[in-house]
């Protein structure tokens, strides 16, 4: 596998249509790149270094945990709930109750999203047709609400859950500060956190 | 009322860009930006820290997201253009979304910490000496030739622990804790 081919990849290109795997690989990076950074720190004495590498590889990863486990799938599940509010004629939102359902009728073929909404129609009672379906729409509102629950999640409220959480988990894993870690966690903090 | 429909016009037609392309730029973008409002505030509300810390932490956590914004956005463009190399259209789409995608993680390990290793540091202390009396050169005893450093030149407390960062420090010994 050449460069060239992972540019064009549809597999990378997937990837890269779906909001939540994009933030998840991204943060995934920084988990094992933030880390690496502090270890080929050749300032620092190394029990510092490991101490410094583990909490940033804890606080990323409950980042990650946090964000991509509960927080994105939460606003996923009520995008189309606010959707149906914010655009009361649009039938993406009115044939679909659920984003899933609605993905599931974007990855049909042509044929078959006839045959899908033929069956919306006759259990509801109404007559939509596929030109009727903005997937954009409904794409967007999916990707949206993903954006915002990976800002919340990420921003807000992982570094509330990990403040606590980290430093026991360091204790318990046999991590002590070494003699060169700054006097202060807060310290600490700020040096760690001097990266996006 | 009037209000709400034109937002949500606005808003309509911003998540139907959203949904044809779902760039990778958007969604960092958005997170750095909310970084920058959240981290110095819950920052600034921990009550077991000093406050001249409280406030020199929270600024790094903002300038840091400052640095990220534009970054994140530049390398994603930079890398998208890489993708008019490809002739067929339907490839140079694909490659322009991967690209991007590309770009932003790049940015995300190592174009920013490299940039705030060399930024944040100089931006914080001409925040912190604004109001700080200008520095005189060194006086020069003729007789003895013996240098004097002046000693005027004061840091707060909690800033004597940094070192001036370079990108050749970086460069050579990653980044710095």
């Amino acid at each position: 596998m050449t460069i060239g081919s992972i540019f064009t990849s549809p597999a990378v290109y997937g990837v890269t249509q779906n909001t939540a795997a994009q933030v998840g690989i991204e943060t995934g990076l920084k988990a094992i790149g933030r880390p690496g950074f502090i270890v080929l720190d050749n300032n620092i004495d190394s029990q510092t270094k490991k101490y410094s590498a583990m909490k940033e590889l804890l606080f990323q990863l409950t980042c990650l945990v946090v964000s991509l486990g509960v927080v994105v799938p939460v606003f996923k599940k009520g995008s189309f709930g606010i959707a149906r509010k914010l655009y009361k004629d649009e039938a993406v939102f009115k044939a679909f109750k659920t984003s899933d359902e609605f993905k599931a009728y974007r990855s049909l073929s042509e044929e078959q999203k006839l045959e899908k909404l033929a069956e919306i129609n006759k259990n509801s009672k109404t007559d939509y047709k596929p030109e009727d379906i903005n997937e954009h729409l409904g794409k967007g509102m999916i990707e949206v609400s993903s954006i915002v629950g990976s800002m919340l999640g990420l921003s807000a409220l992982s570094p509330m859950i990990s403040r606590p959480f980290v430093r026991p988990v360091l204790k318990l894993c046999g991590f002590e500060k070494g003699e060169g870690q700054p006097a202060s966690e807060k310290e600490e903090k700020k040096s760690v956190d001097t990266v996006a | 009322m009037a209000f709400i429909k034109i937002l949500s016009k606005y808003l309509k037609s911003a998540t139907e860009k959203v949904g044809v392309n779902p760039k990778a730029t958007y969604a960092v973008v958005a997170v750095a930006c909310a970084n920058a409002i959240f981290k110095p505030l819950s920052t600034m509300l921990d009550k077991k820290e000093k406050p001249e810390t409280k406030k020199y932490t929270a600024l790094r956590e903002f300038l840091t997201e400052c640095v990220a914004v534009p970054t994140y956005i530049a390398c994603g463009q930079v890398a998208e253009k890489f993708a008019n190399t490809f002739k067929d259209p339907q490839k140079a789409k694909v490659a322009k979304a991967n690209l991007n995608f590309i770009g932003v993680c790049t940015a995300a390990i190592f174009v920013i910490p490299a940039l705030c290793s060399v930024v944040i540091k100089p931006m914080t202390d001409m925040i912190y000496h604004r109001g700080d009396p200008k520095p005189q050169p060194a006086k020069v005893d003729a007789k003895s030739n013996v240098t004097f450093e002046n000693q005027a030149v004061t840091k707060p407390e909690l800033m004597s622990d940094y070192h001036k960062y370079s990108f050749a420090s970086f460069r050579n010994g990653g980044l710095k804790v």
